[in-house]
This record gives structure tokens, sequence and C-alpha cells, in this order.
């Protein structure tokens, strides 16, 4: 059976930006990505993309890429279509501006209804900026489709789906019927390397962008006015870091060294 | 005694006893109970469960409930969050905490959804707005480089989940008592759409992360998965366990799999 897979990704900034250049504007409890720093997409979603892909290849059939950014890097929410994926949405509208969770699940949630006839709907459990975990569920939510979170294999039979969901305990298969949608963990396994001719391709395709007049939503349902959350405050704590370094004349000796202190600080 | 404000912990349970995250939410649960006068109930789920979930009463619940039916002794999510709601709905409920934990972090959003609720996910503490009565919580962001204050909003009951190991239990006050008052659970058809059809039980040598007093952490700078054995080894002497950080997670390898990544998205 050909699938038709759809997959949300997000653009964040670049989560190896280093705790010293990191800047918060506090008047809009915002993060300011240092000049130069090239967003990237959230990792989770890379090998939702992936994990989308890999059905794709077992099963045929398309891959559709939605995202909402109102300020796209192009390079990089290109990642997907040079993986593979075939159609790129974008929706951007400046009502979307200042969303939670929540309010970003109800634009998800009416592009994919727009979409229609999906099988299958994949993102990431979390995305690596906030780390709420939530849209994917909200999204299920509102289509009223079920929702398996944090899965890692993906196997496609008969109009249903089994998910491999491990915990470090056990490993459960999670079955449902499609249409449906999984949140992709780390248990999917690296996402591919797109082929440089894949990327110079993927260059020349257009997305497709929807506003909320196209997705036929109400605009105090999405952005800061649907929002069920406020940030009132986001800050860095002051840490006050002691850091001593071990010394020896050999990796040996300063490993024993460590040892030694660490033992004299009753810490092993 | 009547409340108007009601607060609910949902509990978790393992091998016959309250798990540590339900004893920290109660914890928490009783400090924001007594600011805002509150009465502070907890949500059993399982089978034959009710002497198990009397424990909470000594750990600061005033109320426990339990929703008692072999049909809810494994996680069921559509069953656990319509039977949630169920209890937020006829008891109006001001604030909702659960643990961040593999059952919370699934089941919080379910019930957020239904409940048209603002949810803040993995939290590090809670309190209560001396102005507005509002929940506020904080959460790590940006992988832990910074904090979030978050406002839950004016939708009752404010919900968030709560980060284990992070919140004081009570000490045990075996004074105090009462009854387990029973939840009705809706087995009907239809409602459960996902169904664990396989489970397979991960052999792990070593102790388990969530249970480590000594964690040897690992990262990109290790440069190769090689070179995991020896964080393993070190851990080993050490009696502790390995962590990771996502990326290293996200590496998906046999030979980091053997480690346990309880908390695979934390850096």
């Amino acid at each position: 059976m050909c699938l038709k897979l759809l997959v949300f990704v997000k653009q964040i900034p670049d989560p190896e930006i280093p705790p010293s250049l990191f800047r918060i504007d506090l008047q809009n409890a915002a993060v300011v990505p240092p000049v130069g720093s090239i967003p990237v997409l959230s990792l989770l979603d890379e090998l939702a993309v992936e994990a989308a892909l890999r059905l794709k290849d077992e099963h045929g059939g398309e891959v559709m890429v939605v995202s909402l950014c109102n300020d796209p890097v192009m390079k990089v929410l290109r990642k997907p279509l040079a993986m593979g994926a075939d159609e790129l949405v974008l929706l951007q509208d400046t009502a979307f501006e200042g969303g939670d969770a929540f309010s970003t699940a109800q634009a998800l949630a009416a592009a994919a209804a727009r979409i229609g006839d999906y099988d299958l709907i994949v993102c990431g459990t979390q995305a690596g900026d906030w780390d709420n975990g939530q849209v994917g569920t909200y999204v299920a939510e509102a289509l009223d489709i079920p929702c398996i979170t944090g899965g890692g294999r993906i196997k496609v039979t008969d109009g249903k789906i089994q998910v491999e969901c491990s915990n470090g305990d056990t490993t459960e298969t999670v079955e449902a019927f499609l249409p449906a949608l999984v949140t992709a963990g780390n248990d999917v396994g690296k996402a591919r390397y797109p082929k440089l001719r894949d990327i110079m391709a993927a260059g020349r395709k257009q997305p497709q962008v929807w506003n909320v007049q196209d997705l036929g939503i109400d605009p105090s349902n999405v952005g800061i006015a649907g929002a069920l959350t406020k940030i009132r405050r986001l800050y860095v704590e002051e840490k006050a870091d002691e850091c001593e370094i071990i010394e020896g004349d050999t990796p040996a000796e300063a490993g024993e060294n460590l040892a030694l202190k660490l033992r004299e600080l009753r810490i092993i | 005694m009547a409340y108007s404000k009601k607060i609910l912990v949902v509990g978790e349970l393992s091998d016959g006893n309250v798990r540590g995250i339900t004893g920290e939410l109660l914890g928490v649960g009783r400090r924001l109970a007594d600011v805002i006068g509150a009465e502070l109930s907890v949500l059993f789920f399982g089978s034959d469960i009710g002497e198990t979930a009397k424990h909470a009463f000594a750990q600061g619940a005033d109320r426990v409930y339990a929703a008692d039916d072999p049909y809810v002794e494994d996680y069921k999510p559509e069953i656990y969050a319509d039977t949630v709601v169920k209890l937020c709905n006829d008891m109006t409920q001001s604030a909702l905490s659960l643990g961040a934990t593999l059952l919370g972090r699934d089941l919080a959003p379910r019930v957020a959804w239904r409940l048209k609720s603002g949810l803040a996910s993995d939290c590090v503490d809670l309190n209560i707005d001396s102005e507005t009565g509002a929940l506020i919580a904080t959460r790590p962001v940006y992988g832990g480089k910074a904090l979030a204050e978050v406002d839950c909003g004016t939708t009752l009951p404010a919900m968030a989940t709560v980060r284990p190991k992070l919140q004081e239990a009570l000490p045990i006050d075996s004074a105090r008592n009462g009854e387990v008052t029973m939840v009705s659970v809706d087995a009907g058809s239809g409602v459960a759409r996902t169904r664990v059809v396989d489970r397979v039980t991960i052999e792990v040598k070593g102790m388990r992360l969530e249970d480590a007093r000594i964690v040897v952490g690992g990262g990109r700078g290790l440069g190769s998965i090689e070179h995991w054995s020896v964080l393993e080894a070190l851990a080993d002497d050490l009696k502790g366990a390995v962590g990771a950080t996502r990326w290293a997670c996200a590496m998906k390898d046999t030979a980091i799999r053997r480690f346990r990544l309880a908390y695979p998205q934390r850096e």
C-alpha cells in the first residue's frame, strides 16, 4: 500500500550554542541567537523525517513536511526535501506569533486537515528548544486519531501500525489503526545524510506557504491569542561554578589523583 | 470539611508501593494546598490497590481515589485520560500535577487537551502567584541553559508535570488516615485506540540511572561509540550509572543502547 505521510518539523536555535554565547532578551522573554549562528532542525523532528522516509522506501507513497515558522531559513527547512521528502508546506502568518504548544497544535492540525487523506503523521516527541513534548499529542487529539508517543521502529501492515516504544526497562510494541500519529523518539536511529545532488535539487523546490485564511481557522485560536500558557520570565540561572582541574604527569597519575580526591571528599 | 479548591495528583504505584515521585508530588502539593486553602487528593490506577493507595494519606493526601480495576493494571492512555478528565469535571480541580515520568509525559498532554488546560511540562518547581493565585511553574528550557517561569493560565485545573527527585516528600505521618474513594473506569469498547501487543524486558547490567547516586556522563566530546566502554567501566567502579547527552542518545547504536538512558531527552 502506498502511504501518505505527514511530518511536522520545527526550526530551532542551534542547541550547540555554547552557554557563554547564550543570550536572553529579558524584556520579551525570548532567546537571542548569537550573530552568525544558523538554526537547525530539531533533532527528534529530523528523526521523524527519517522514520517517514523509511516507510516511504518500504511501501511507496509520499512524504509531506509541514512547518510553522515565521522566520524560515530555507537551507534548514529544505533539509527534509534533500533527505527525500516530496513537499514542504510552510505555515506563515503574523497571527502565529507568540504561540504555545496548544495554539501551535491548532494550526498544525488545521494544516493536516486541509491536506487530508493522510495515513500517518510523525513528529518529534519534543522540540529541542522548549522541550514541551505536547504538540504531537494535541494534534492527534484535535484530529481525533490514535497517538503513540516516543516511538522507535514503525511497521505498517493492513491499515495498522505497530510501533516499538522503548523505555530502558522494556520495549513495548504498540498497535493502532491508521490514520494515526506517532511522536518519534531517539530509538528511530540515525537520520540519513542528504546527498549533494539531492541538496541541489531540494534548493530548487518551492514550498507552499499557507496563512490563517488558507487554513480556514479563527486567528483567535492561534499564536498568542490562542495560547493557554504564558512565559512570565525567562532567565539564566546564576551558577557559582567551582572547577578544579586535577593534574598528574601521566593520564594514569591524573586519574589516580582524581580518585584520591573523590575519596577524600567521600564521594566514592 | 468542604474545600472549594482542590489539587489533584495523579499517583503511580510500583510493586505494591507508592512510587517516590508520587510522594514528592504530594509534598509539593501539600505546600501549594496550604497556601491556597485547598484539599489535596491523589488518584491511583491499578488492580487490587486499596491497601497500597492508603499509604498516600500518611504522605500528605487529604483524599485518596483509586481506579481499582484489572483493566487498568497496565497503562492504557485513553482510559487513564478519560478517568482523570472525568474526576476533574466532577470535582472542579484548581491544579493537577503528574510526574514527568514515562506515564506522566504521555498522559498529561492527553488530559490537558481535553480540559483545555495550560500545561507546563517537566517542571523543577511549582508555586502560586500571591496576587493572581495562578500556578507558576519553573522549568528548564534550551537544554537546561535557561529557566522559564510559566503562568499556566486561568483555565482550571492548571496542569504541570514535575521532574522526579527534585521535590521533598513529607515525613511519613502515620496519624493521618482515611478511606479510599473508589473511582469507576469506563472500559467500554472503542475508548482504547492503542494497544500493547508485545512487551519485551530488556536485560541491562549495572545500576538503574534513576537509582544511581553517581552518574558518569558522556556526550559528543567522547568522539566515538567505542569510547563509551570507558564510561561503563568507570561507572561500575564507582557503583554508579552511565548517563548520556541528547546528542549521544540520538546516535542509535547497539553499543549505546546498552546503557540506561532513562532521561534520554536531558542534556
